[in-house]
């Protein structure tokens, strides 16, 4: 039977970055993340593959008996596989052999990124390697170590009946299982099945009464079944057919980038570019739901937006994304006692996500950046970055200067008077008003940017007027024009 | 026999009393306790010397720029303190974090709402309202948002503060201060040249509608350029200073 095993390796390090602006983004290790990634992973891998399952922490496990020939044989496969996680940024080694456990151990042992280990080399090749190779647990590895046991042919050597008084039973199952005496099966992954109820109706309704009991039923449908399941919704779609179209029409849309696309313009949420006939609209939960009456409030909230210019002829609802309940511990603000209250602030946000679009929804992330625009960045609050809320290490935020509490969109064009050339500005123009300057503190030089393609040379002042206004104005250095920047209201 | 003494103590009861009847507060977990500003001169200003849950105050000055929004965040951040979010709403979009970065980690319990426009602004700032688990909303009312912002409306921003709990700070521009207010305080924030001795910038803070109490109250305000903090200007400061003496003399 022969196995592929594949050990990915998620590139963490994409380039090195020598420039202060673009820091890598540094996030806590999450075993749990990881296994889920993982999991998907082997989901996507069955078209290589029937029976997918996972060694963890790392390693993928195909069956491959009776697929190689359909691939051109199993070194086309195994370069088909290559490239496939190629393609995702992931560095893998894969290894063909007759047992899982003699796969395991080429992957991680090998000499090449690929090895192909055939049934007549098999002992052979096991024979070399060391006995860290065996998947045996680090206590039973060192105690190998002390004795000098180190490769896997010094472990055969040693009398067979003494191995599990002296290391434990582990030893002889995982060199059976490597050598093909024990059988060992592959567990497979399987595709959670998804989570839909649809509906048809027996004459085509334009009524948004209707249209509210029949959502309220489905709804209901699929918040029983994921209480079975012990989960909770984290993406919705609805999808409404309109009357006279086909079945396909109802098209729920299912990759990251069209829903976020859907979520940044209401007018796209409701009616799909790609099928004009067919409204349909996403809804995304910032913790995992389960709550029917907060769903319901969510998907009402929508659907009053939809203008239906036909009657609908079908309801569809699904369950996009899914996830435990467990996800609940981690919290939106940490340290707060009220747990209700909590509940009701992470119902706001999804509330307020929801209608307004969630990059409209969103918390400040400071950077290290001495480039104002930089300086700060939004982050959604129902962002991708969701599951990992609080894993997140945030960088040190260089100590500045005093900044303004409004600051322009893009630095607005101001005459200034200077008494000397490149000095203090004496008075300014802004909002039709002549302000004359009564104070001011600077220049604050800003110098950066060159890494962006675009050197930022600033001279920033902070003035304040006769009648106590104060202004962030700059003087561009080398072009000798001023901007105003911010308001210190 | 009534002397003078039963008559200010009958006449502070029946203020009392009103005063609970003009507030329809529902009591809240906490009973409704005041809440201090953090800035003592402040709470000297204010009726019951702070903030009760569910108030509304308006902030007006004349132009941006004036300090307002800075004595609106410093109190946003004292309020915070005890628990509970933050929401920002700015339909500007132009509230800048790193102003208030000294803030620290309540700079992540700042949740900034970006409408498109003054419907969905005044929505938002509704529903912040109406939340339990939000302490404090600031909200910079813009041009497109006044012309929502009717008196029904601003009704229903009152009632939804007294069911959540959560205190409003809505910054206006001064030419509001003639129009008809459901806010429970109105402030006037106006700023002050700097003084040569002063340290900080000096900002008028003027108490121009009370529900329930007399207004008229002005306080002097400084804010520290270093360290952000809010204190009573000090008068005397001014006096000993030797250009203006010469000046004077």
């Amino acid at each position: 039977m022969p196995l592929a095993e594949a050990k990915g390796l998620l590139e963490t390090v994409s380039r090195s970055q020598s420039i202060p602006a673009t820091h890598p983004r540094l996030v806590c290790h999450q075993p749990a993340d990881d296994m889920q990634a993982l999991r998907e992973l082997a989901v996507r891998c069955q078209r290589f593959s029937p029976v997918v399952g996972i060694e963890e922490p790392d390693s993928l496990l195909f069956d491959l008996t009776g697929c190689a020939h359909l691939f051109g044989g199993e070194r086309m496969l195994s370069r088909q596989v290559q490239r496939s996680f190629g393609r995702r940024g992931f560095f893998i080694r894969t290894a063909i052999a007759d047992t899982m456990g003699a796969a395991w151990a080429v992957a991680h042992f090998g000499r090449h990124q690929t090895e192909i280990v055939s049934a007549s080399q098999h002992e052979s090749v096991l024979r070399l390697l060391p006995v860290g190779a065996l998947r045996l647990a680090g206590t039973v590895i060192e105690t190998l170590a002390a004795l000098d046991v180190r490769r896997i042919e010094q472990l055969l050597a040693l009398p067979r009946a003494s191995l599990p008084s002296r290391f434990g039973p582990e030893v002889i199952l995982r060199l059976d299982q490597a050598l093909g005496d024990v059988s060992e099966l592959i567990t497979p992954i399987r595709p959670p099945e998804p989570v839909v109820a649809g509906r048809e109706f027996e004459h085509p309704t334009g009524d948004h009464r209707t249209l509210e009991v029949a959502l309220q039923q489905l709804v209901e449908q699929i918040v029983s079944s994921l209480v079975q399941r012990q989960q909770g919704v984290q993406r919705l779609d609805v999808g409404l057919k309109i009357a006279g179209e086909k079945r396909e029409n109802f098209g729920l849309q299912i990759s990251n980038c069209g829903v976020s696309a859907k979520s940044d313009s209401r007018k796209s949420a409701i009616r799909d570019p790609q099928s004009t006939i067919c409204p349909r609209f996403t809804i995304n939960f910032l913790r995992p739901c389960q709550s029917l009456s907060h769903v319901m409030e969510l998907v009402l909230t929508q659907l009053e937006r939809v203008v239906l210019t036909e009657k609908v002829a079908g309801l569809q609802v699904q369950a996009v994304a899914t996830a435990l309940l467990e996800s609940r511990q981690t919290q939106l603000f940490a340290a707060d006692d009220d747990p209700a209250a909590q509940r009701e602030l992470e119902q706001l946000a999804d509330r307020m996500s929801n209608r307004l679009g969630k990059q409209r929804v969103v918390r400040s992330q400071l950077r290290p950046d001495p480039q104002p625009e930089f300086a700060n960045r939004w982050e959604p609050l129902l962002g991708e970055n969701e599951r990992g809320n609080g894993g997140s290490v945030s960088l040190p935020v260089l100590p500045c200067s005093a900044r303004p509490l409004c600051l322009q969109k893009e630095p607005q064009a101001v005459e200034v008077t200077s008494l000397a050339p490149a000095g203090p500005p004496s008075r300014f123009h802004w909002k039709q008003t002549l302000y004359a300057v009564a104070r001011y503190w600077g220049p604050e030089r800003i110098e950066t940017g060159w890494y962006r393609g675009r050197h930022v040379r600033r001279d920033y002042y902070q003035v304040e007027t006769e009648c106590g206004l104060r202004f962030w104005l700059f003087w561009r250095i080398g072009r000798a024009d001023w901007f105003l920047h911010g308001e210190f209201d | 026999m009534s002397g003078p003494t039963n008559h200010s103590s009958a006449i502070q009861q029946l203020t009392q009393q009103l005063r609970r009847y003009e507030r329809t507060l529902q009591p809240t977990a906490d009973g409704n306790r005041v809440l201090s500003t953090g800035i003592a001169a402040l709470d000297g200003l204010l009726p019951d010397g702070g903030i009760s849950r569910g108030m509304l105050l308006e902030w007006l000055s004349e132009k941006t720029g004036g300090g307002a929004g800075t004595l609106a965040f410093t109190v946003a951040a004292q309020l915070m303190r005890a628990d509970g979010a933050c929401v920002v709403i700015d339909p500007t979009a132009s509230f800048y974090p790193p102003a208030i970065g000294k803030l620290g980690d309540h700079l992540q319990r700042i949740i900034v709402v970006h409408p498109a426009n003054g419907g969905d602004a005044l929505w938002a700032l509704e529903q912040s309202l109406r939340c339990r688990g939000v302490a404090v909303v600031v909200c910079r009312l813009g041009q497109a948002f006044e012309r929502q912002l009717h008196n029904h409306a601003y009704r229903r921003l009152q009632l939804a503060a007294e069911t959540g709990g959560a205190i409003g700070l809505l910054l206006r521009p001064a030419r509001y201060r003639v129009h008809p207010t459901w806010a429970d305080v109105r402030l006037l924030v106006e700023p002050l040249p700097t003084a040569n001795s002063s340290t900080g910038r000096q900002l008028q803070v003027e108490l121009i509608h009370c529900r329930g109490r007399n207004c008229g109250g002005i306080v002097k305000l400084e804010i520290d350029d270093e360290t952000g903090d809010v204190r009573l200007a000090s008068e005397l400061a001014a006096a000993t200073n030797p250009a203006r003496r010469a000046a004077g003399a």
